[in-house]
């Protein structure tokens, strides 16, 4: 994006402590981390059945070039898009829950998902740094977990016919040949005593599940894996299933972490 | 040896970075990395569409894609402009055609010219791709880079290899900057083209070079400087200096429309202005509001420098924000906002019953306002 001049210092730094945070987050979640999060003895009201409205999926595939810039790549991030949802589907389906996804919106509909989805983004974003960062918030303190996007989410479920709504957002890159080359290249530095190890494509996904009726973010989970290629079915399914495989799915039922 | 290396490091990187060819009426992406840039910004207009930064009235919104149509005359289809509410000065250019004009700009573009200028740079960015080439210099030369730095790093030890990066890093700064200088450029030649005074570019860069003069004395400090290196965009001065060669090439004549231009922001001047107050930037609001005053203060004008006084609230702000108020009432007596700021203003003074008195008129002229209620309370007005 070409700005006409050079942006004021508070929006530059902004951008970058933001994506400091969550890239620290997710490096701190470790490399195959799976270790979701819900409110303390949260359990799904026996008498409910879930019926979750799936929000548009926050998807990007991207080509990891040899210097280290990613390229994004349309074809891989619809392919991923789709596999995603389908996985989702397949998971719940074999879970007892069931899911719709929330159509596209138009008007003060659309502004209002659209509210939801950066507050959401917001909120996740604290989750990351408080919770699987080092930092604790005094109040958050170690055992607890009580994020909410507020009781006005209760709208969301109005529009999708829903109880719930899950959020899914997933960043994934794959290596260039050159970048390849370059990691051989750094592995056999080390015979002769020049080691260099650049990363592969990195990728992660985060998955929030939110009580409609309070707004209570009732589960969430980050996955940080070089497992699982979202671009195919197989990948994403098994992306999937470990992202929410301690996620609360039937009437009665708490989470399993 | 680094000279050379640097050097080939440059020349590899070059070679793979295709020259950029303009883009027509009716553009869509051609290459996979093209569609890619795309399909992010597209994802981010999504998000503009639905933000409530967004200004979305018909009037301004129309005004500013007339004056861009003029501009960019076929290609003006192409392009969604969106105005966001941002109280800074700058303007953006997407690769898809989005482009978004910070609502801060309108302050400081002092007539339809100006914005004109603004327009044709940014246009320049989408017409040349300027997001494509520098995307591909960016990833090219840092993979040419990635290999060069294990060569540097044999050849001459980690100082080589450092050295090298930071070369490359600032040669795509100056890349960027070459770029900027190119849509600086070609906006003086878009302006002559569209019948518009090509000098208004250059003359921006003074207004901007004033203001952030007027902040530093203010502040006592420069804040952040501009970097001739690591900058993304050349210096303003520099920009000013060109910019006014270019127009002083291309001879005399053009319009402004200045009138046109006050005439079609009034409605929505106070809400920009008010969001200027807020930044609690004494020294630059000070200097735009008497910049716009140069032809004669307005009750627009004096309510605003009211609010600004009553809002820093120093010694003598108070007696200073009261004149100006009465100032602007006496130009428009049913200016409701002006007898409330009055009010508070003098309410602070400990001047009491005439505080009131003023307040009791806002709410006269303004039964239904949001703040109605607590406005009623500090007039004290019991029903």
């Amino acid at each position: 994006m070409w700005r006409f001049a050079p942006p004021p210092e508070r929006f530059s730094l902004h951008r970058m402590i933001r994506a400091a945070i969550l890239s620290l987050a997710l490096i701190l979640a470790g490399c195959t981390s799976v270790q979701g999060y819900g409110p303390h003895g949260y359990a799904i009201p026996a008498d409910r059945d879930m019926r979750i409205v799936v929000m548009r999926p926050d998807v990007e595939v991207g080509l990891l070039n040899a210097g280290g810039v990613i390229e994004p790549r349309v074809d891989w991030t619809e392919e991923a898009q789709t596999n995603l949802l389908s996985g989702l589907a397949a998971n719940l389906s074999e879970r007892g829950a069931s899911m719709v996804l929330l159509p596209d919106q138009q008007g003060d509909a659309a502004r209002l998902v659209a509210d939801y989805e950066r507050l959401h983004m917001a909120v996740a974003m604290s989750i990351a740094e408080f919770r699987y960062g080092s930092e604790r918030l005094p109040t958050k303190g170690e055992e607890g977990f009580d994020w909410t996007l507020g009781p006005g989410a209760a709208r969301i479920g109005e529009l999708g016919g829903g109880n719930y709504a899950l959020f899914l957002t997933a960043r994934d890159s794959f290596s260039s040949d050159e970048r390849v080359a370059l990691q051989v290249l750094g592995w056999a530095g080390c015979l002769i005593g020049l080691c260099f190890a650049p990363s592969g494509g990195q990728r992660f996904a985060y998955v929030s599940l939110v009580e409609l009726e309070t707004g209570d973010i009732v589960w969430f989970n980050i996955l940080s894996s070089s497992v699982g290629d979202i671009r195919s079915p197989e990948g994403a399914r098994s992306t999937v299933d470990s992202l929410l495989r301690e996620m609360p799915t039937r009437a009665g039922e708490a989470d399993a972490s | 040896m680094i000279r050379q290396a640097i050097g080939a490091a440059v020349a590899l990187a070059l070679l793979a970075t295709p020259a950029g060819a303009q883009t027509v009426s009716g553009y869509q992406p051609q290459d996979e990395d093209e569609r890619g840039l795309w399909m992010v910004m597209d994802e981010y207009e999504r998000q503009l569409q639905r933000s409530n930064f967004v200004i979305r009235d018909p009037g301004l919104n129309a005004y500013v894609n007339e004056v861009f149509c003029r501009i960019a005359g076929d290609q003006c289809e192409d392009i969604r402009i969106y105005i966001v509410r941002t109280p800074y000065f700058n303007a953006s250019m997407a690769p898809n055609g989005v482009m978004e004009i910070w609502s801060g700009l309108f302050l400081r573009v002092r007539n339809e010219a100006q914005l004109a200028a603004v327009l044709g740079h940014e246009f320049t960015h989408y017409r040349n791709r300027h997001s494509l080439q520098m995307f591909r210099t960016v990833r090219d030369r840092t993979n040419v880079m990635s290999f060069l730095g294990i060569g540097l790093f044999v050849a001459g030890g980690g100082l080589l290899a450092t050295a090298g990066q930071l070369a490359m890093i600032s040669s795509l700064f100056s890349y960027t900057r070459e770029m900027e200088r190119e849509a600086d450029t070609e906006s003086v030649r878009l302006l002559v083209d569209a019948g518009y005074d090509p000098m208004a570019a250059s003359r921006i860069w003074a207004q901007i070079r004033d203001e952030r003069d007027a902040r530093a004395e203010d502040r006592g400090h420069d804040g952040r400087g501009e970097d001739a290196i690591f900058g993304t965009h050349p210096l303003s001065e520099d920009r000013m200096v060109d910019l006014r060669m270019l127009a002083e090439a291309a001879g005399e004549g053009g319009e402004r429309y200045r009138d046109r231009y006050t005439l079609m922001l009034a409605p929505h001047w106070q809400a920009i202005v008010d969001d200027q107050i807020n930044l609690n930037d004494y020294g630059a609001t000070r200097h735009l509001l008497d910049a716009l005053a140069a032809d004669g203060w307005t009750a627009e004008l004096r309510y605003a420098e009211a609010e600004l006084m009553r809002r820093r609230g120093e010694t003598g702000d108070f007696n200073a924000a009261t004149r100006s108020y009465e100032a602007a009432l006496l130009m428009r007596p049913d200016m409701a906002e002006a007898w409330r700021g009055l009010g508070y203003a003098l309410l602070r003074l400990d001047r009491q019953e005439e505080g009131r008195t003023a307040l009791r008129q806002y709410l006269a002229l303004r039964p239904d306002a949001e703040d109605a209620a607590m406005v009623a309370m500090l007039a004290g007005v019991t029903s």
